[in-house]
């Protein structure tokens, strides 16, 4: 048998070897198929990471070979994966491969791109700020590392007092942020992915988890494999993968959820199936303040509650969202009953809604009423779309009004903390909250003259030039205004690298060190594996370099109050490491450093956080994170409940120790249902929803790039009904011109295809940056979270 | 390419029979032992069809719930 045989035959086995573990159940390490006897002579090393793609957090394994990573596998080691990856994860290796990656800084220079030396590209930078402070933003991602972003996040707030900071993050989960925070003073899940394992109901809220968070649907599809039985609903708005496995689809209107909320609720309160006992114990009633529209709205009675939920009958929500009225009374029965185990997953569904902020407080709202809450399996948990966003964006606050660990820049005790944390003299913080993202890029592309107040915008790890919603409006504008400047920070070329004028590489993922924080409050470490290509340079260190140009220019901002650099680290002996240097900056591990200083801000809103070295050691801790009297750090599965959260007082039960009344007590909310802000009309007829597909993670830029995925599915398409096709005498593949009032784009018709949406409805993925959807997206945004609807816009379709 | 697979199988019995016995004959599938109703699986990519499309072959097959995929080797070996 010659070589290749042989290493064929061992690569074969270690694959049967970890698909026979995986399937057994085994726990042991997966380092230990590659440590057999027959195999101690293997090159390939090992080493655990987190996904790059989605919010799940998955763990794989990734094994290097010649500075090269050439193979991944689960990590059998990681609860939250155990051991499966979906088709996105297991060719997240190949993401570092593609033939175009970003190797070296590039300026433009009229029509042309030319080659320039970091050292210039840093200098480029900073005289933009210099020349306009206030007229610099900076706009991130998800994506970000938590260091990454609490570099920013200091840089931006701490070195140039300004608040023009935002991250994508806005587009995906702002709404969940805005629910959390209205109902229970403080931001992300009580509960966590093992409530998946323990719930008798699942019911996921315009969601689709089959193809978004596929290996968190896995986990629930093996308990019924496994012949547990559990209620699978979905609620959407077209036919899915996640229905096919659904023994309930209840099919809605846009904006029904509000009506279906409501409507479960005015059941639980007519039939006498509310929980009164915890309702009396741990909820308040809220309702919108018209007259001064804020977050914590006004305070109502139980009985004012009552009253204003009386028009949602099931007969008059039948008619509000197309959901039967016997459906209406079905979910409200399984709420009323106690002894079931009751959980909500939701995702961009409920959050890219114009009524975001609305319908999570609503979800939250009848699990609070129904007393479905605060045991495993009795949850309602929002995921994410990006590996971080929980971590780098909710947690670090790299929003435009928020500082780190749950606070605000309006808030002056919020600002003395984070002064006293960063060593600033006192008033350096900005008080006034920065543009969020819509708000920003608006600001970017109107003329100076105009009160286009925003000239430089630097984008790191994030792809707005095909993610924001009507890009005519928000991006693509920039290219008739000769004053604006774009930077970006990537490791491909992409739409929004088509009109920077600094394109600076990047590494990525395992090229680099770094730490996530995933969707069920998991924050997860990893080491550097392999260098990245060319010139292509950490994103944290880029924002050091630059933070250091600017000191060493004499930029007040970026001193501290002993006049000492704001970055500034030390090794063992007490000397500064100069980082900023390239050469430098893996001299000492600059993760840990910026990690242990943010650790500092974790513990004022109890979402504590362990030193570095223990992250380190596991695949991931769920925060608060407390010590032990043994020394030991322990997670937290359930928050606000007294057998789990070691901060709810003894003998309290439940106690919503961050409650926006002060009273440990949560809010249930009424809102009303209302229409969404653009419906179809006689001009435009269809209703468009956007996603991403299984293959594809987000805008593609690195899913694209990796063959079988591309191939699997290579390009966008227009779904359609049916019964609308025939109507437009269109076939599978037939080309036509969708067109919205904003834009228009040409797309292949795809007929009863993966999914299925209702007469009326078509659907069109956004990874595909040669059919940009976003062209045809509407803007209104959610007037608390300041998130855009991507999921109704009104189009009209013609063959081209 | 080379994928370690999970397959996991239906409760039905005589249909999972059925499915794993078709899978025995599939060229490029090789079976490890079954556990439960999750069999392992090793498939070895052509030059006519993919990994990528094999995995998504079995999970179209009767008695098939589910497929995961938990290893991949990115080159050809």
């Amino acid at each position: 048998m010659n070589c290749r045989s042989n290493r064929r035959d061992f690569i074969r086995t270690t694959a049967m070897a970890a698909a026979t573990a995986v399937a057994s159940g085994s726990t042991n390490n997966a380092l230990s198929i590659l440590s057999a006897d027959e195999f101690e002579n293997s090159d390939v090393k090992w080493d655990k990471a987190p996904c790059r793609f989605c919010g799940t957090g998955c763990h794989v394994q990734v094994g290097v070979e010649g500075g090269r990573v050439v193979a991944v596998a689960g990590d059998r080691n990681a609860e939250v994966n155990k051991g499966l990856l979906c088709v996105k994860g297991y060719h997240v290796g190949a993401a570092l491969y593609g033939e175009d990656r970003l190797t070296e800084p590039l300026l433009r220079r009229g029509n042309k791109y030319e080659t320039i030396e970091w050292d210039e590209a840093v200098s480029i930078i900073a005289d933009r700020i210099q020349g306009n402070p206030a007229g610099f933003a900076f706009y991130g991602s998800g994506q970000w590392t938590i260091p990454e972003g609490y570099a920013a996040q200091k840089f931006m707030k701490g070195g140039l007092s300004n608040n023009h900071i935002d991250p994508n993050a806005r587009l995906c989960m702002a709404s969940a942020v805005t629910g959390f925070l209205a109902t229970y003073g403080v931001d992300e899940p009580a509960g966590c992915y093992d409530d998946l394992d323990e719930c008798d109901v699942l019911i996921m809220w315009g969601n689709n988890p089959a193809e978004m968070h596929p290996v968190l649907f896995s986990r629930v599809v093996d308990r019924r494999s496994r012949g547990q039985e559990i209620t699978l609903i979905d609620i959407g708005t077209r036919r899915t993968r996640t229905t096919e496995h659904c023994q309930h689809y209840l099919e809605m209107k846009p904006h029904g959820d509000l009506a279906i909320a409501n409507g479960i609720a005015h059941l639980l309160l007519a039939n006498g199936q509310y929980d009164r006992e915890f309702v009396d114990a741990y909820c308040n009633f809220k309702a919108p303040d018209d007259d001064n529209p804020n977050l914590h709205g006004r305070s109502i009675e139980f009985d004012d509650f009552r009253e204003m939920l009386k028009p949602y009958t099931p007969e008059h929500v039948e008619q509000l969202s197309g959901v039967s009225a016997g459906e209406i009374r079905m979910l409200a029965e399984l709420f009323g009953n106690p002894e079931l185990r009751i959980t909500s997953l939701w995702c961009m569904g409920m959050n890219q809604h114009t009524r975001g902020t609305a319908i999570n407080t609503l979800v939250h709202g009848i699990h609070l009423l129904s007393g479905h809450f605060g045991r495993p399996g009795d949850a309602p948990t929002s995921l994410t779309g990006q590996p971080s966003a929980c971590g780098t964006v909710r947690e670090v606050g790299t929003l435009a009004h928020a500082l780190p660990g749950g606070r605000v820049v309006a808030n002056p005790e919020h600002r003395k903390h984070t002064e006293e944390f960063w060593n600033l003299p006192a008033g350096r913080l900005n008080a006034q909250p920065g543009y969020h993202t819509v708000k920003m890029w608006e600001q970017f592309c109107t003329p100076k003259e105009q009160g286009g107040d925003i000239d430089t915008i630097w984008v790191q790890v994030t792809n707005p030039g095909q993610t924001l919603p009507n890009l005519n409006k928000l991006f693509n504008r920039k290219s008739d205004l000769a004053e604006k400047f774009l930077i970006v920070s990537d490791v491909y070329p992409t739409a929004t690298t088509q009109l920077a004028d600094l394109i600076l590489p990047s590494a990525m993922w395992v090229e680099k060190n770094g730490i996530f924080g995933n969707s069920e409050r998991r924050t997860q470490q990893w080491f550097k594996m392999v260098e990245p290509p060319g010139d292509a340079r950490d994103d944290v260190w880029q924002i050091i370099a630059v933070a250091q140009r600017l000191f060493a220019r004499g930029f007040a901002g970026m001193k501290d109050r002993d006049g000492r650099f704001l970055f500034e680290v030390h090794d063992n002996n007490g000397n500064p490491v100069p980082i900023h240097s390239w050469d430098h900056f893996y001299d000492t591990n600059v993760d840990k450093e910026l990690f242990e200083e943010y650790r500092q801000f974790t513990r004022y809103k109890h979402k504590d956080l362990a030193p570095y070295e223990e992250y380190v050691k596991n695949r991931g801790l769920r925060w608060p994170v407390v010590q032990q009297a043994d020394g030991q750090w322990q997670e937290t599965h359930l928050r606000f409940s007294e057998t789990f959260d070691p901060y709810v007082e003894a003998g309290r039960g439940i106690q919503f120790y961050h409650s926006s009344t002060n009273d440990d007590r949560a809010q249930i909310w009424f809102h009303p249902w209302t229409l969404p802000a653009e419906v179809p009309d006689d001009q435009f007829p269809f209703l468009l929803t956007t996603g991403r597909v299984l293959e594809h993670w987000h805008t593609g830029s690195m899913t694209r790039r990796i063959p079988e995925l591309s191939r699997a599915m290579p390009s966008a398409y227009i779904e359609l009904n049916p019964d609308d096709a025939a109507e437009l005498d269109l076939r599978n593949g037939t080309v036509v011109t969708v067109e919205s009032r904003r834009g228009s784009i040409q797309l292949p018709v795809w007929i009863a295809g993966r999914g299925q949406p209702p007469k009326g409805t078509v659907f069109v993925p956004f990874f595909d940056e040669t059919a940009m959807v976003n062209d045809l997206t509407l803007d209104a945004i959610d007037p608390f979270s300041k998130q855009p609807d991507y999921k109704k816009s009104a189009v009209r379709i013609r063959k081209a | 390419m080379i994928s370690g697979i999970v397959v996991h199988l239906t409760c039905d019995r005589d249909l999972a029979e059925q499915v794993a016995t078709l899978l025995r004959n599939q060229v490029g599938l090789d079976l490890g032992e079954q556990v439960g109703n999750r069999l392992p699986a090793v498939v070895s990519s052509t030059e006519t069809q993919s990994a990528e499309d094999t995995t998504n072959q079995l999970r179209n097959l009767p008695g098939i719930l589910h497929v995961d995929v938990v290893y991949v080797h990115l080159d050809d070996g």
